[in-house]
């Protein structure tokens, strides 16, 4: 009696040990398959290459202009950051460059609710049909416009349209433009500011230039 | 007798306990030695070198793809999409290719002469003059416009023997089907990506899926395609050619300068 008892005892140990060992092991494989995380942000890191055979040619970079569609304009915006840095009429692009965040995102997490309101205020506005359509995705959706800094940005964007750089290049030009056909080639005039529409990868930017003759 | 029981039951947990462990352990290490090992299975090989021949074979065809993308986020997550691929070519110089997605819809005509995108919700469309044969399309306008016409693949299996030699495992998963279709499905891995192909068992090796994984992300996204295929389209000559729709207005490739539409650039 006394023995069974205690070898009874020692198998319930036994098998405690072992139950717990695999709980941990589970514990442990799942913690694992989770990767990723990190500081919540809206821009395209990457995307899935399309080919085997062929390597994309525009560098690693090229998978985040792919972007998820919406996004690829915000990339290429880049370049119309750029521009606008050398000119110092940085406020121009804000709205309209989803790069911009992606500078913001990278350098200033201490700013972390302009970092959010921005990046989504962009991605809503640049690319419009895609996140706009997703709904569920940034869901935050309803509160753009109450927010301070969102409001903000809308209202310098607003101001900077006038003054606006040649060479910059947004996904969508400004309200109350007028298509007008020269030499053969549409474009948009917005009070005097024109601005070229051009596909540019599976997007379509409008880049802005001078006058057309 | 019941302690002899009792004991071989505490052997058997704690067995399990280790062979799970032991499995793990595994995983882990076929992880990090994945690009040492080659495991080449000399049939798959066999199989994407047919599958390129009869590629290659073809003059004419006609191919719909549904396709599934990732892209990744910044903080790792995988955003999807979904679009339609139809593509009709006749070798080696017309292609029509139309590309619906949630946001966009692209036609691509080449006509051998021209090379032209129209966008159906923006209603513009570009036009550039085009290399005389469709490998060179497709490396010519992802250069100069960053332009990634689909389904490049079918068009690269079966011409460069470099290709294949970058494959560092290959497997047979056995036979499957998609769509309804009998296939041999493939398993390999090379740099940068892991992929699978199911190719269509029979007299016409033809490939019906393709996953491709890409590696460089830890997110690893994914990109689908499922392809189905009619080898005798019946088409004119006027599918290659663009017709401007009305309103349509032509605007340039990014890249493109309004005096190089002058000089007929």
């Amino acid at each position: 009696m006394k023995r069974s008892t205690q070898i009874f005892a020692l198998f319930a140990i036994a098998v405690l040990i072992s139950g717990m060992t695999l709980l941990a092991q589970r514990g442990g494989r799942g913690g694992g398959g989770g990767g990723g995380g990190g500081a919540a942000g809206g821009g395209t890191r990457s995307s899935a290459r399309t080919s085997v055979n062929s390597t994309p040619t525009r560098s690693t970079n090229q998978g985040a202009n792919r972007a998820a569609s919406g996004n690829q304009g915000a990339n290429r915006t880049a370049n119309a950051n750029q521009s606008a840095n050398r000119n110092a009429n940085a406020n121009q692009n804000v709205n309209r460059n989803a790069n911009v965040n992606q500078n913001v995102n990278r350098n200033t997490n201490v700013n972390n609710n302009t970092n959010v309101n921005v990046n989504r205020n962009v991605n809503v506005n640049a690319n419009g049909g895609y996140y706009g359509g997703g709904g569920g995705y940034y869901g935050g959706g309803c509160c753009y416009n109450s927010h301070p800094v969102a409001t903000a940005a809308a209202v310098t964007a607003a101001v900077a349209v006038t003054a606006a750089v040649v060479g910059s290049i947004v996904n969508q030009p400004p309200a109350g433009c007028a298509t007008q056909i020269v030499n053969g080639l549409a474009y948009q005039n917005c009070n005097g500011t024109w601005y070229q529409p051009q596909m540019s990868g599976s997007s379509t930017t409008y880049i802005v230039v001078n006058a057309p003759q | 007798m019941t302690r002899l029981t009792i004991l071989a039951v505490i052997a058997g947990v704690c067995l399990f306990g280790h062979s799970e462990r032991h499995v793990l352990a595994k995983t882990g290490q076929a992880a990090d030695a994945k690009d040492a090992v080659s495991a080449v299975d000399p049939d798959a090989i066999d199989a994407v070198k047919k599958m390129g021949a009869y590629l290659r074979s073809l003059k004419v065809f006609q191919v719909q793809g549904d396709v599934t993308h990732d892209d990744v986020l910044e903080d790792g997550l995988i955003v999807q999409s979904n679009s339609k691929i139809d593509m009709l070519t006749a070798k080696p110089d017309r292609m029509r290719v139309e590309v619906t997605g949630d946001d966009k819809q692209r036609l691509y005509l080449y006509d051998g002469k021209t090379f032209t995108a129209w966008g159906k919700l923006t209603n513009y469309y570009a036009t550039v003059p085009a290399p005389p044969t469709i490998p060179e399309l497709f490396q010519q306008v992802q250069e100069k416009f960053d332009i990634e016409l689909p389904l490049i693949d079918l068009f690269k299996w079966g011409t460069n023997e470099d290709d294949i030699n970058k494959i560092k495992t290959a497997i047979d998963a056995g036979p499957t089907t998609v769509e309804g279709v009998t296939c041999e499905q493939y398993v390999f891995h090379q740099e940068g990506v892991d992929w699978q192909v199911w190719i269509q068992l029979g007299d016409y090796p033809l490939p019906r899926r393709l996953v491709i994984t890409t590696l460089t992300d830890e997110a690893r996204p994914q990109h689908t395609i499922t392809l189905a295929w009619n080898l005798a389209p019946s088409f004119n000559d006027a599918a290659f050619v663009f017709d401007p729709p009305p309103d349509a207005k032509r605007i340039l490739f990014e890249g493109q300068t309004a005096d190089d539409i002058k000089k007929g650039k």
